[in-house]
């Protein structure tokens, strides 16, 4: 029996160790370094209609345990994706969900219809969380109402896996989930990242061309686990926790706190060979501690 | 393009290293050089290529820092870098002493151009833009193409490893902001003041430096009709091709941006706009 096993929806992942959009390409990237099949699942940079060139730059700066980024969801398109990423990814043996990014409603539709018409594909992420767009990205997921449309016209769509990704720069992240989840979604990521900005002392200027952008990595680890307990009180769908996860320990906490599996994001940038090697952490730890099912953990905090 | 004598696709050699430090020089306070025994990058690099390391087991910083391979000996298997002492990355790094093993991803990017086309090469340098010039200079005498180098620094006291340039049989020529040594002022008027040589000669123009250096360089050179390459320094995150965060400006109307760890880090002078 395989103790690591864990479901989000109608999908069986081998593992609850996925890799988060944009910070693992389109998994090529990374088969030179790590064995994909072990993965529970990979998710996708974001796929738009058409291709995007992203932001302007700077796009990225460092900050105390943390980075700051503005890519601007820079990607391929989706018939590059369609023609040039997904052939490698259809062999994996893994469950590569697909990140998608829109802006509009029928953007985010159009997309998957032709994702859907190509197949091959575990799932869907709908980006309705990025900080970094005008358009369709946290401006979509602040809003339970559009967040709604956008998932309900997606559901339409696909029976695939569907997987709202939530921005915690909203008022009630716990609102968005309800929304989410009444729209038919299957699960969802929590969460994106954290609007944040940095600036140059010697120059004044901010440290990004867009002001301000996503804190990701260590730094924002407490935020995410708090954004998850916040969801399990809210919504009874399964949480992909995401934010910060660097060690076995990381991922322990996401699980203990309610999330049913685990999306490792900046830590592919300074080491990528993590995500497979928290696989092998995950299995040594359950083996050590003597668990059986690695569900026994997911959602055991105890509060008093 | 002329058939290539020297390149590389990027990331084909890709590898996550344990590299032992088994020499450390410094320069001046401030600048110091690492030796690594690693023959996968020493045997696999090309000029050009560079290398992120790790420069702590914690995450402050928590970024690696991307470093360009500075000099290799094929044959013992060891590599250099070369760097000065700035910021908390190459300040963690400046700390490991002889023995010490780094946590090092490499070889990464792609690889100047060597063309059977030029019988000589110019390499231009503006401070620590020395450093992966070295390994160039090294290939291109292996090429047996002559090269002269333009180095340009503050001072006297910055001006390094022009000793093994010599060794190479590389001629050099010295500009210093403060006059200390050679030509008082700039590497891009010490350019100017040779711009006959320069124009003369059959010679592939590679530089490295800072920014508004670059931009001077690629400017004086497509007046004076000559193909240059430069190798850009930025930001990054992970160094092959995720974070697309490494942005550079092109010139391609098609598509806006260049990435450096991928598309370059050298480019030529053509393809990139490095005005700010």
């Amino acid at each position: 029996m395989n103790r690591l096993a864990v479901t989000i929806g109608n999908l069986e992942l081998k593992n609850p160790i996925l890799t988060a959009s944009g910070t693992f390409g389109y998994g090529e990237e990374f088969a030179a370094l790590i064995d994909l099949n072990r993965l529970g699942g990979l998710v996708t940079k974001a796929v738009s209609s058409e291709p995007r060139a992203g932001n302007p730059l700077p796009r990225i700066a460092e900050t105390t345990c943390g980075m700051l980024n503005s890519i601007g969801l820079a990607n391929v398109g989706v018939k590059n994706f369609i023609a040039d990423k997904l052939p490698f990814l259809k062999k994996l043996d893994t469950r590569v969900i697909v990140n998608i990014a829109g802006k509009t409603i029928d953007e985010f539709a159009s997309v998957i219809s032709e994702i859907e018409a190509a197949g091959g594909v575990a799932g869907y992420e709908l980006n309705v969380s990025c900080p970094n767009v005008k358009e369709g990205g946290m401006s979509f997921g602040a809003s339970a109402q559009i967040t709604a449309l956008v998932t309900a016209k997606a559901r339409l769509i696909t029976k695939a896996c569907l997987i709202v990704k939530l921005s915690p720069n909203v008022t009630s992240i716990g609102e968005i989930a309800r929304a989410a989840e009444a729209a038919g979604a299957d699960a969802l990521s929590v969460m994106n990242t954290v609007v944040g900005m940095a600036v140059d002392i010697a120059t004044k200027r901010p440290k990004l061309a867009t002001i301000t952008g996503g804190l990701s990595g260590p730094a924002i680890k407490p935020i995410a686990i708090a954004k998850v307990f916040e969801v399990t009180r809210s919504a009874k769908i399964p949480i992909i926790g995401i934010g910060g996860i660097m060690s076995c320990d990381d991922v322990l906490e996401f699980l203990i706190t309610g999330a049913t599996a685990v999306q490792v994001g900046t830590a592919n940038f300074l080491n990528p060979q993590i995500s497979e090697q928290l696989v092998t952490d995950l299995e040594n730890y359950c083996q050590q501690n003597n668990i059986q099912d690695i569900n026994q953990i997911i959602g055991s905090i105890q509060v008093k | 393009m002329e058939p290539l004598l020297a390149s590389s696709l990027p990331q084909k050699d890709l590898k996550l290293l344990q590299c032992k430090i088994i020499h450390k020089e410094w320069f001046t306070p401030k600048i110091v050089r690492l030796r690594f025994d690693e023959p996968h990058i020493a045997k696999l690099s090309n000029p050009g290529q560079f290398i992120n390391i790790k420069v702590t087991d914690n995450y402050v910083p928590l970024l690696r820092r991307p470093f360009s391979i500075h000099r290799v000996d094929r044959e013992n298997g060891w590599f250099e870098i070369l760097f000065k002492v700035i910021g908390m990355g190459t300040q963690a790094l400046a700390q490991h002493e002889v023995g010490a093993r780094l946590d090092i991803l490499g070889p990464l990017g792609n690889s100047f151009k060597i063309l059977s086309q030029n019988d000589s090469a110019i390499l231009i340098a503006g401070g620590l833009g020395i450093a992966p010039l070295l390994f160039l200079a090294q290939e291109l005498v292996q090429s047996k193409i002559s090269a002269t180098l333009f180095y340009g620094n503050r001072s006297k006291d910055e001006v390094c490893t022009v000793k093994d340039f010599d060794e190479l049989g590389v001629a050099h020529f010295l500009a210093t902001e403060d006059g200390s040594a050679g030509l008082k002022g700039r590497v891009t008027e010490l350019v100017a003041a040779k711009k006959n040589m320069v124009v003369q000669s059959n010679s592939m123009i590679y530089a490295c430096g800072p920014n508004p250096m670059l931009q001077r360089i690629k400017e004086m050179m497509e007046k004076m009709n000559k193909v240059c390459q430069v190798s850009l320094e930025t930001l990054m995150a992970c160094g092959f091709g995720v974070c697309l965060g490494c942005v550079v400006n092109s010139t391609s109307a098609s598509n806006p941006y260049k990435y450096v760890c991928k598309d370059g880090p050298v480019f030529y002078t053509s393809e990139i706009d490095l005005r700010e």
